[in-house]
């Protein structure tokens, strides 16, 4: 998908930033890959297993797309190879619907899978996963926030981009004081 | 705005409803009888989606009408409408009293009560459409408009055809399919004729009273074994119901 983006910048003369690309991504971590599967695996089941479903007419009710956009998806609709009811923890982790466990593994995975991997500028994370509860999805925030987003904050700086997307104010203001600051 | 014309004989404008124009049996039936024009909803003409962006409400289409009714030339035609279309047609007969000379309704659109809410056909699963605009959704008037599975090709245009007519049309109805055509309506003052399916499963039967009682010259015709479009599951019969009407 973001291969066929990148073609298209390409194509139309445009530079190749990392900024104009962004990625949404299932994450999940915990202190260590097993605690990641034990405190999390029915949360992420559930999310896959229940929460996705959606009626046939709310796909593409009339007046939701222009012409061009009917037509396309129409011939051509959105089929998962797989069937996500069909699979459990172990293989959303392993297929990349969610990124699970350590900080050391989500850290290497998101760089290089997502990151480095779609060439994404902008990675939104989603923390809370279906019935993940309060506490749960708190621990999650933290762990990302002081673990894993420090070391994913300068992935593209030596080769100098600028995110001409975001507000000038927070260009390049890293909040190195969250990444240091002690749990509380 | 493409406008199929067929017949010989006095002038009828047909409005057709949210589904698009079909030149079908019952246009053919009227067609030997008057001059039949049937004019394409904007946006609902194969190859131009887009046309739908120049109007933005309700009065756009009903001057877009009154304009359409000059450039054909016809002074004061029949209106003849279905759903959608025979709401559209009230509109432009209450804004131009003066260029209909009857109006025959099918099934009409233009008025809500909260007791009997009309389906909103838009938000049907797929499968379930058939089913509310046909009394026998495996007649052969359903196949013409949905056509079976097995021709894929077929399936799809079709869906991508229907999918685009009920928005193009349903941008001047929904939220509610209400409009404020009850303030206007009381202009109408030629005679109309309503014609309803018994089976009618979008738009109750009793919505005809909400006709009649504005209507002072206003007679219901019912419909047996007809569902939302009983032009199309009985074409002779009511092409003959509107042809005595028209005729009289």
């Amino acid at each position: 998908m973001m291969d066929r983006y990148w073609e298209v910048v390409s194509e139309k003369g445009r530079e190749a930033n990392p900024y104009r690309g962004g990625f949404l991504q299932l994450v999940a971590v915990s202190e260590t890959d097993t605690r990641a599967e034990d405190e999390y695996a029915r949360h992420v089941e559930y999310f896959y297993h229940k929460c996705l479903h959606v009626p046939a007419q709310w796909f593409s009710p009339p007046g939701n797309q222009d012409y061009r956009s009917l037509v396309a998806t129409t011939s051509n609709p959105v089929r998962r190879a797989e069937n996500p009811k069909n699979l459990r923890y172990r293989d959303f982790v392993e297929k990349g619907y969610v990124i699970a466990g350590s900080p050391a593994t989500v850290r290497d995975r998101l760089k290089e899978d997502v990151v480095r991997g779609l060439r994404v500028g902008n990675l939104m994370v989603l923390l809370q996963i279906g019935s993940m509860p309060h506490e749960l999805a708190l621990k999650n925030i933290d762990l990302f926030a002081r673990e894993v987003l420090p070391h994913l904050r300068d992935t593209w700086d030596d080769e100098g981009w600028v995110n001409h997307w975001w507000p000038q104010g927070l260009r390049g203001a890293t909040p190195q004081r969250a990444a240091v600051g002690r749990r509380p | 705005m493409r406008v199929l014309s067929k017949g010989v004989g006095p002038a009828v404008l047909f409005f057709h409803g949210p589904w698009g124009l079909t030149w079908d049996p019952f246009l053919d039936e009227l067609a030997r009888s008057f001059t039949v024009h049937a004019p394409e909803h904007p946006g609902t003409t194969s190859g131009a989606p887009d046309e739908i962006y120049h109007l933005d409400g309700l009065w756009d289409l009903v001057v877009c009408y009154e304009e359409l009714l000059e450039a054909l030339g016809v002074e004061s035609p029949a209106f003849v409408g279905h759903s959608f279309g025979a709401m559209v047609a009230c509109e432009v007969a209450a804004a131009r009293p003066d260029r209909a000379r009857r109006v025959a309704l099918i099934d009409p659109l233009g008025f809500w009560r909260d007791a009997d809410p009309i389906t909103n056909w838009m938000l049907l699963n797929p499968g379930q459409l058939p089913g509310h605009i046909f009394r026998d959704p495996d007649g052969d008037a359903a196949r013409r408009m949905f056509p079976p599975g097995d021709d894929e090709e077929a399936m799809l245009a079709a869906r991508v055809r229907l999918t685009w007519a009920m928005g193009a049309t349903g941008k001047f109805i929904w939220p509610i399919p209400d409009k404020g055509l009850k303030k206007r309506i009381h202009r109408v003052k030629v005679p109309t004729l309503l014609i309803w399916g018994k089976e009618d499963r979008l738009v109750p039967p009793v919505y005809a009273e909400e006709f009649v009682r504005r209507l002072a010259g206003a007679r219901v015709q019912t419909m047996d074994d007809a569902g939302h479009a009983p032009h199309l599951e009985q074409p002779e019969i009511v092409a003959r119901m509107v042809r005595d009407f028209l005729s009289q």
